[in-house]
């Protein structure tokens, strides 16, 4: 077998490119193989570049990598630095066996990695670092103030651009041991559990703070009378709003599209000001 | 007419943004309304709009293969349509169905991408690499663009005094409903992001983010806080419980290394 450093022809300017190049993974996304050609966009410079005396080698290395593909789209980053590692290793080897069953293991790689990293990166990046950076940006924003747009962007890009190039520089020089290492069993469990718990927090705050339920009508007459929301209050501060996110929670899991949820949201609304017991 | 040229010119931008190229979240609500703001000059009123619409739209990720309404598109015309005087929570409400409607748009866009892929591969066979780039590049932009020409410019273009002249003839109770429906429809988004995180045995987390935002001034920042504590524990205590010795440490072992 070539070792894995006899057969380096990828440099610094490389992988600045490639991750650059990462920028465009969805640009033509599609149904049948979604991120495929964007894979095969963003390593083509590399294998150019491992295979420039070798058109045929080339050809067969471009069609392989337009095979299907998806996964979170800032992840792609250490999937694409462990493939470069073995696209790499693969690009020195002659012998018909040994270049197939390289090419297997990329194919497996690309494969055992981009579900569970989409996984991973849905909970880090949708349900964990996006609200939190949202929640700081709109409470930063309220009455119209620029900063709040701008906290939220700066806040989300720096985890945004350091996972997509520390993930692509440093998964292509730890090769394929920190594929195995994340891949092991548990641990990517361990990390969208872990993500899970953080943006479950944040997701409480938020229900908490943004979601408003405004009934507008008492219980009872004269000066017995009590205002709805004051009773619902003495119970717990913002229940309604609590209740309401987990009724609607229970109608998309029983399969209720979220476009007939709004319109029966909006209708709900617009019977509850008609008959003035909201707003 | 400039105004209508300006958004449209904005919205093609923020579409390529928003997946075909980059992914910085600038095509979210709250950053896509502040840009057109900024660019008709009354940026206050557009973060007043962007604001709800960015709770509502909360949830709306796209997963894996999905489409999620289209946020963005709905955004940018209401805050045009907000700045030519058509009141906030009007504007807001107007954004919602424009989202839903613009996801037929974009299915149709990743139906005709299907096609770009087939071709990439015929050129894949002749080794033309070169064509192969320029159409992975260009196709999905090309058909933002024409998406906007055809839904963008036509709302923003005759969109305010269509809409001002319903307006007139509107009841206020239906102003005051959508106003309502505003306030709740970010359940909806939360909704949609505790169904995807689906696991059930973690829901306590959230009731305690819940009770302490609900009785305590404290903010997300704080809270957050907390949440980073309560995620590095119950890592702590699941590794050690979880089945198998083979994998060591806990997460912030990993880390280091």
């Amino acid at each position: 077998m070539t070792t894995l450093k006899q057969a380096r022809v990828v440099d610094q300017k490389d992988l600045t490119r490639v991750f650059i190049r990462q920028f465009f993974l969805q640009t033509s996304w599609n149904y049948e193989r979604m991120q495929a050609a964007g894979y095969l966009y963003i390593i083509l410079p590399v294998l150019k570049k491992i295979y420039k005396d070798n058109p045929e080698r080339l050809q067969r290395a471009v069609k392989r990598n337009l095979e299907f593909f998806n996964t979170q789209p800032y992840l792609a980053a250490p999937i694409i630095g462990v493939a470069l590692a073995l696209e790499e290793q693969l690009g020195v080897m002659e012998d018909e066996k040994e270049i197939v069953a390289q090419e297997n293991a990329i194919s497996a790689v690309k494969v055992s990695m981009m579900g569970p990293f989409a996984g991973v990166g849905d909970s880090m990046f949708w349900f964990t670092i996006r609200p939190i950076a949202m929640g700081i940006g709109i409470s930063l924003a309220e009455g119209g103030n620029i900063l709040g747009p701008i906290a939220f962007l700066v806040i989300f890009n720096i985890f945004h651009l350091g996972t997509r190039y520390y993930g692509t520089t440093m998964s292509y020089d730890l090769g394929t041991k920190f594929v195995e290492r994340l891949a092991k069993e548990g641990i990517v469990q361990r990390v969208s559990e872990a993500a899970a718990v953080l943006g479950l927090m944040v997701l409480g705050v938020m229900i908490a703070q943004m979601v408003k339920v405004p009934f507008n009508f008492s219980i009872g007459t004269g000066d017995a009378a009590k205002k709805f929301t004051d009773i619902t209050n003495s119970i717990m501060p913002n229940i309604v709003p609590l209740g309401l996110t987990f009724l609607l929670s229970q109608w998309l899991r029983k399969g209720v599209t979220p476009i007939r949820i709004l319109l029966i949201v909006i209708a709900f609304s617009l019977v509850g000001a008609f008959f003035g017991f909201l707003g | 007419m400039i105004e209508a040229i300006i958004v449209t010119i904005i919205a093609i931008i923020l579409g390529i943004e928003q997946q075909p190229v980059g992914q910085f979240m600038f095509a979210q609500p709250l950053v896509a309304g502040t840009i057109v703001g900024l660019a008709l000059g009354d940026v206050t009123t557009a973060i007043e709009v962007s604001i709800p619409l960015q709770l509502i739209f909360m949830g709306a990720m796209g997963i894996g293969a999905s489409i999620p309404p289209d946020a963005t598109l709905g955004t940018i015309i209401a805050v045009a349509l907000a700045k030519e005087g058509i009141p906030v929570e009007t504007a807001v409400a107007l954004a919602v169905p424009v989202a839903f409607v613009a996801v037929s748009f974009n299915t149709f866009i990743r139906m005709i991408n299907t096609f770009t892929m087939h071709q990439i591969d015929r050129l894949a066979e002749a080794k033309n690499y070169r064509m192969i780039e320029i159409l992975h590049l260009t196709v999905f932009p090309l058909l933002v663009v024409v998406r906007s020409l055809l839904v963008v410019f036509p709302a923003v273009y005759y969109g305010a005094e269509a809409v001002q002249g319903i307006l007139d003839v509107v009841p206020a109770f239906v102003l005051k409903g959508f106003n309502v429906s505003g306030q709740m429809l970010p359940a909806l988004g939360f909704a949609m992001i505790l169904n995807m995180i689906g696991i059930p045995h973690l829901l306590p987390f959230l009731f305690i983010g819940f009770v302490l935002a609900s009785y305590l001034p404290i903010t997300l920042i704080g809270v957050s806080v907390i949440g980073v504590c309560a995620a590095l524990i119950y890592d702590f205590f699941n590794s050690k419980g979880g089945s198998g010795g083979s994998v060591s440490g806990d997460l912030s072992s990993l880390m280091e290394e």
